[in-house]
């Protein structure tokens, strides 16, 4: 399937008003909503076992007191990400696994936000179609990556934006268990 | 009272049970955060309907119901690994 026609199955539940995702203005503290190029932190890599170091695109999904070097309190220099990677590199990998009847399903669902995982978000700079959080890969890494030569903020969400987010990190997090657990009425 | 625009006042909404999926909303205040109680919940075949009294605030939140299957996750991981420069295998290496 051609990305143009993945972006449009995508973008035709007009679920979101996703003008109003992105912010301009980009000079908020660390951890409001930030999105960042050349970042390093660690992914598993189940061929041999061993977790890679890499560097890429993310959301810094941790809150800006909790890394404020105004606030002297331990652990604040260690932060939570979650990856992004193109909606092109997305179907290529899922073209090769799914019918496009199959994948087609899969990007209405995508579009219209019923996928607990993943986290669509619309076009920006290097994301010509939009990317995708995947939010099973939430990693951390340390401060000092975000102040390599490499780290670029790329983006800023908006409060619309981030209420998109945190909706699903929220469920994706937090939903009920299944399981009934001992102590649950009390 | 100083009301915030919707889009501010939903992003506190916080999920309850599956059956009630929104129970509260809290909205911000000159004098600090207050909440209140959504009166109408309704499931609808696409998400949870809610609507919160004394305001026409009103949503219909998603339903978060499409898992991934085993393929469509196996891809999604090689979408990942494709999509970042690899620095260094078997140590977190920053700099």
């Amino acid at each position: 399937m051609d990305v143009t026609d993945a972006y449009q199955a995508v973008t035709s539940t007009d679920h979101y008003d996703y003008g109003k995702f992105f912010s301009v203005d980009t000079s908020g503290a660390l951890g409001v909503g930030q999105i960042f190029d050349g970042i390093r932190y660690p992914v598993f890599d189940k061929n041999d076992a061993l977790f890679d170091t890499v560097e890429g695109l993310v959301y810094l999904l941790t809150h800006e007191c909790d890394i404020s070097m105004e606030n002297e309190r331990p652990f604040n220099d260690y932060l939570m990400l979650c990856p992004i990677f193109s909606l092109e590199n997305c179907i290529t990998e899922l073209s090769a696994s799914l019918s496009d009847e199959s994948l087609l399903g899969f990007l209405a669902n995508l579009g219209a936000d019923r996928v607990s995982r993943v986290v669509y978000i619309p076009p920006l700079l290097t994301l010509k179609y939009g990317g995708i959080m995947y939010l099973n890969q939430i990693s951390h890494t340390h401060i000092s990556s975000f102040n390599s030569d490499d780290a670029t903020q790329i983006a800023s969400v908006t409060s619309y934006g981030l209420r998109i987010i945190d909706y699903k990190v929220t469920n994706h997090l937090l939903r009920p268990k299944t399981a009934n657990l001992p102590l649950m009425q009390y | 009272m100083d009301m915030m625009p919707v889009d501010d006042y939903l992003y506190y909404a916080r999920y309850g049970t599956p059956t009630t999926v929104i129970q509260e909303a809290a909205y911000q205040t000159s004098g600090g955060r207050r909440v209140l109680h959504a009166s109408s919940v309704a499931e609808t075949s696409h998400g949870t309907h809610f609507f919160i009294p004394d305001t026409n605030v009103q949503t219909t939140i998603p339903k978060q119901d499409r898992l991934l299957t085993a393929e469509e996750d196996q891809a999604l991981w090689r979408a990942l690994r494709s999509s970042v420069k690899l620095v260094s295998k078997g140590r977190l290496k920053i700099k």
